[in-house]
């Protein structure tokens, strides 16, 4: 257990001591490497270590989901690590990055293992104090800076969600550990809808999920552990915690996967126009995790963890293929359009990226096959037959945008001719681990079936969005996307118009108020002071009218005061 | 008694009526010492019927208070005079504010 | 004694401005001595000449202590001596358990500060509305007839209004905080660390001894609106604030509403929440303050990072503990304080939590806006050693609270 805390170590030895380059890339990928040798060892049981305030304890809950999310943080972690030596291998601040990927998953880890959610939340803004550090990782670039604070702001509002969940779980039941809460009587409903908003910031499902195709301007291995393997899932993670008071309020949780399944479809639409080819697998993200949310929404833990696992393995494999064809065209070229005609140049890659893709579709006997169709065969046989609906119909898309993309960047006439190829040992054996998990990793699928009424509709519709996408873009290349021009393409490349809608409804007039209080508030308050003094020599100023000079004046004064004065003693 | 109160009261109201009224310091100062005589007469008058020396004593005193007065406020208008202008107590308003 | 000490040592200073920082370290060392140990002599009529080590008071005692401490070390020769005055009017005034002393301890801080701020306009301003408050305040002292401290006596009515104006004027909380913008930004910014972090406790140490502990349940949703306003309009003013010192000075007054929220609450958890929020605000606001040092306007700085790596990492460190980020000093008190709002009313603690995303929005703001950005080349800013102490207890609270309770609940 004390093996976890290595990446930790490692990301303040890293961000405080200058080392030489390949001392660094060694440290930060040993020390994944040990911690992920501490999750294999893991035991089931809870742990407590000490107090961190009042009754909340430092304690640690190992079981089956924790374990699950640790392994795959600390093994995609380390295959992504060791991508990285290469893919950043001519940045300045590799130690700084290195730092920041080792505390990510230093952080990511507390998340998991937690025992109750305040710690928990600890991780969780760790996490989200990473992405920021990663996302705005080169930070001379002002899309990057944007896009970090973007991510960060909206991780906050969850962050803010959550610790309201916290304050009704405590206030509630007193306790502050999982077992504690669960134990206890939590006004379910609420909680949930709290739980979600944190989860939903966290995953980018909607309606928080404008920050993740702007962070894709971190660098790719970043998008590849945080936002395709680990940070997102972290939503999931919540719900699958937390299945209890969502079993307890099951409107809500049927609201919460009907949001999911949204997420589900709304990205698949957008991943379909996107030109940029990590906003394509940004976009196939937060579909695939919104089929994670429909499963663990309605206690469909299993499949959900499953969908985690096998996502990770392909999602991850997709990212990496993507860095090797940005940095093989010399200088982070995103473009689709300018891409084309690269696996002649970029084999390895591309056999890579096409196993990915088969494998997100779901082609059969491959581990997304079997991950996808657990969700959505559980969820008709649960009774969610929109929701099985939902996740049909994006499966189809699936195969659409996936292949959309590998079509215009690896088959074709090449647009821009590769200045680099791949011969990165670095980049070609994670990608080949990788390849093999995403094949072969549906043994960890539960529930497991060969075959159902499921996988036939995937099957259909997944190989009808790859005839689409093969007829329209495998030879013609761009041109393909003619279909988008239209209204429906506007929709879609706006992303149904999200930014636009919050920028309106909640930064504007926020910005407003800002406004109004800031210009106000000299005058109102800074006046107070202003005010005082003014009167107080208004006053002196209208007593100074008594000063007349006039003798007779004063001597009429002199004469009425004694009047009074005699008058008043005369009536005492 | 009756009548000196009487006395007394008119003669300090017309000094007051003058002092208000009239603009001329000389006339003001002479409504001032017409103030105190008539507050004298009202007290040796009480001393008498009382029968108590103390205010005949009290009398000396502010005969000598009025005479310092008198001659302050000459020296006051003396000096307002050698300035050549006419000596009118609304113009005079150095002392204002 | 060993509190007299912690008064009266940093006071030495004082004839030797250039060491000044040994003198003020060890009062803070006899300070960290002096736990749990009282002093009262009757003094004139009523008055006790009372001191004492515990409770809330202790941990702001050794806050100030620190603080005095560290932002001497780092402040120029000409400013120590009235700094050293102020930091030890501080302590006294965290010590005291009389009212007269605290009285007088606090119309102590007033004078140095004066000077500090720069005899000018803004000087003037804090004057008028501290001097004014305060006035109010001792009436509502005397009026209480009880001269120990805690009070035990009822504050209601008149006597609360009066007493407010003092600690509100001082903390300060909104509406009362019309001279802090002014202030902070006329003043150089190690007087500014020192008020903000430690001078504005006083108001908030003020009403915890004097008016809470007999508060009536009349006043409560009076002062509950005052904190709230307080919280959200320093947040979003902070927003729209181009100089750095500006938008601090505005996140104070957010942050003291927090706690101010937190101790009228009514709950054991908001009040523990309030201690431990309190201590946590002094240390990351004399941080940040100290750091502010070269910064004006934040439109006209901006990509510092390549610069000044080490500064920025620490800037993003104190800032990311002033928004409250888990794991950080800010983030317990944030979290027991918004528990405690729960049961008061989810809504409030919804509107503090909404709070708490503002501090989020103007401080990355104010980080990435002087650091981020197209590098340019800017003067070498380094982050003194001196600090390191406020970094380390920062990261200290936020992983284990626990330890400042060993302080404030012995």
């Amino acid at each position: 257990m004390a093996l976890l805390a290595a990446p930790l170590v490692m990301a303040l030895v890293l961000a405080w001591i200058r080392l030489p380059r390949s001392v660094v890339v060694g440290l930060a990928n040993a020390a994944v490497a040990i911690a992920f040798i501490g999750a294999l060892l893991l035991r089931h049981g809870d742990t407590v270590v000490g107090t961190w305030l009042l009754s909340v304890p430092i304690g640690f809950q190992v079981d089956t989901i924790s374990q699950t999310f640790a392994l795959v943080t600390t093994g995609v972690g380390l295959l992504i690590h060791a991508y990285s030596a290469a893919y950043m291998a001519h940045d300045r601040d590799l130690s700084r990055y290195f730092a920041g990927l080792n505390f990510f998953i230093a952080a990511m880890l507390l998340l998991v293992l937690a025992d109750g959610p305040v710690l928990l939340l600890i991780g969780w803004a760790g996490v989200g104090f990473a992405s920021y550090l990663l996302i705005g990782f080169w930070y001379e670039r002002p899309a990057a800076v944007a896009a970090a604070r973007k991510a960060f702001l909206i991780n906050t509002a969850g962050d803010v969600s959550l610790m309201l969940a916290i304050a009704l779980m405590v206030t509630s039941t007193g306790q502050t550990t999982y077992s504690g809460i669960f134990a206890g009587h939590v006004p379910a409903v609420a909680v949930a809808w709290l739980l979600f908003f944190a989860a939903a910031a966290k995953s980018a499902q909607i309606p928080l999920h404008t920050w993740l195709p702007d962070a894709m301007e971190g660098p790719t291995p970043v998008s590849a552990l945080i936002h395709a393997a680990t940070m997102v899932t972290a939503g999931v993670y919540l719900l699958l915690r937390f299945h209890p008071v969502l079993a307890a309020a099951p409107s809500a949780a049927e609201g919460i996967a009907i949001l999911g399944g949204a997420s589900c479809l709304l990205a698949g639409l957008m991943a379909i126009a996107q030109r940029d080819i990590k906003r394509v697998l940004a976009f196939s993200t937060m579909s695939q995790v919104g089929y994670m949310f429909m499963a663990a929404a309605v206690g469909l833990g299993a499949a959900a963890l499953s969908h985690v696992v096998t996502h990770a393995f392909f999602k991850a494999l997709l990212f990496m293929g993507a860095g090797v064809v940005m940095h093989a065209l010399g200088g982070d070229e995103r473009d689709l359009y300018k891409m084309g005609g690269l696996r002649q140049k970029l084999p390895a890659t591309s056999a890579a990226m096409g196993v990915a893709a088969l494998a997100i579709s779901g082609f059969p006997l491959m581990s997304g096959y079997f991950s996808k169709d657990a969700i959505l065969e559980s969820l008709l046989a649960n009774g969610h037959p929109w929701l099985w609906a939902l996740g049909v119909v994006t499966a189809g898309l699936t195969a659409l945008y996936i292949f959309r993309m590998y079509f215009l960047a690896f088959w074709g006439k090449p647009r821009t001719q590769p200045s680099h190829g791949e011969s990165w040992l670095s980049f070609r054996w994670p990608m080949a681990v990788l390849a093999l998990l995403a094949i072969v990793g549906g043994v960890f699928v539960r529930p497991f079936a060969w075959f159902s009424l499921t996988s036939g509709a995937t099957l259909v519709l997944g190989l009808a969005g790859f005839i689409i996408a093969y007829r329209l873009y495998a030879l013609r290349g761009p041109v393909g996307d003619a279909w988008l021009d239209g209204g429906v393409g506007s929709l879609l490349r706006s992303e149904f118009g999200f930014d636009a809608i919050y920028q309106a409804l909640i930064v504007r007039p926020g910005a407003a108020i800002a406004a109004l209080i800031a210009a106000g508030d000299p005058a109102a308050t800074g006046g107070l002071a202003t005010g005082i003094s003014r009167s107080a020599a208004a006053f002196a100023e209208w007593l100074r009218g008594w000063q007349s000079g006039l003798v007779r004046t004063y001597a009429l004064t002199i004469l009425v005061g004694a009047v009074l004065a005699l008058l008043w003693v005369a009536v005492r | 008694m009756t009548p000196y109160v009487v006395l007394s009261a008119i003669l300090f109201a017309v000094g007051a009526v003058g002092l208000l009224v009239r603009r001329d310091p000389l006339v003001m100062i002479m409504s001032i010492e017409i103030m105190w005589n008539a507050a004298n007469l009202l007290i040796v008058a009480a001393a008498r019927f009382y029968g108590t020396v103390s205010g005949q004593a009290l009398v000396f005193l502010v005969i000598t208070l009025a005479a310092a007065d008198v001659a302050i406020g000459l020296a006051i208008v003396m000096h307002v005079a050698r300035r050549g202008e006419a000596v009118d107590v609304d113009a005079l308003k150095e002392l204002k504010g | 004694m060993m509190m007299i000490l912690a008064i009266v040592l940093p006071l030495l200073g004082l004839a030797w401005p250039r060491r000044a920082a040994v003198p003020a370290a060890l009062g803070f060392v006899a300070l960290c001595l002096a736990g749990g140990t009282a002093l009262d002599m009757p003094w004139l009529g009523g008055i006790h000449f009372s001191l004492a080590m515990g409770g809330f008071g202790a941990a702001l005692a050794l806050l100030a202590s620190l603080s005095t401490a560290v932002v001497v070390a780092v402040a120029p020769e000409q400013r120590r001596r009235l700094l050293l005055v102020l930091g030890a009017a501080a302590v006294g005034l965290f010590l005291a358990r009389d009212l007269i002393v605290l009285y007088v301890f606090w119309e102590l801080m007033l004078i140095p500060a004066y000077f500090l701020i720069g005899s000018g306009r803004a000087a003037t301003q804090f004057l008028i509305y501290n001097v004014a408050g305060s006035l109010f305040m001792l009436l509502g002292f005397l009026a209480l007839g009880q001269f120990a401290m805690p009070v035990t006596v009822p504050a209601s009515g008149l006597v609360l209004l009066g007493l407010m104006l003092g600690f509100a004027a001082k903390a300060p909380l909104w509406p009362l905080h019309g001279w802090q913008a002014d202030a902070y930004t006329a003043a150089p910014s190690d007087a500014a660390a020192l008020m903000a972090g430690v001078q504005s406790k006083a108001g908030l140490f003020g009403f915890y001894m004097v008016a809470m502990p007999a508060l009536s349940p009349a006043a409560r949703p009076w002062l509950l609106a005052v904190g709230i306003i307080a919280v959200l309009y320093g947040a979003f003013a902070a927003i729209r604030q181009d100089q750095v010192r500006r938008l601090l000075a505005y996140s104070s007054v957010g942050h003291l509403g927090l706690m101010f929220l937190g101790l009228v609450s009514g709950t054991q958890l908001g009040l523990d929440g309030a201690i431990i929020l309190a201590v946590a605000h002094g240390l990351y606001t004399v941080a940040l303050f100290l750091m502010s040092d070269k910064f004006e306007r934040i439109s006209d700085l901006g990509g510092l990072a390549k610069a000044a790596p080490g500064m920025g990492a620490m800037f993003t460190f104190t800032g990311m503990a002033a928004l409250g980020l888990p794991g950080l000093a800010g983030f317990p008190g944030e979290l027991l304080i918004l528990i405690g709002l729960w049961s008061v009313s989810p809504w409030l603690a919804a509107a503090a939590g909404l709070g708490v995303l503002l501090a989020a929005i103007y401080m990355v703001r104010a980080i990435q806006g002087v650091f981020h950005g197209p590098a340019r080349e800017g003067p070498p800013l380094r982050v003194s050693w001196a600090l390191a102490p406020i970094f380390l207890l920062i990261l200290a609270i936020g992983l284990d609270p626990q330890l400042l309770w060993g302080v404030a609940h012995p």
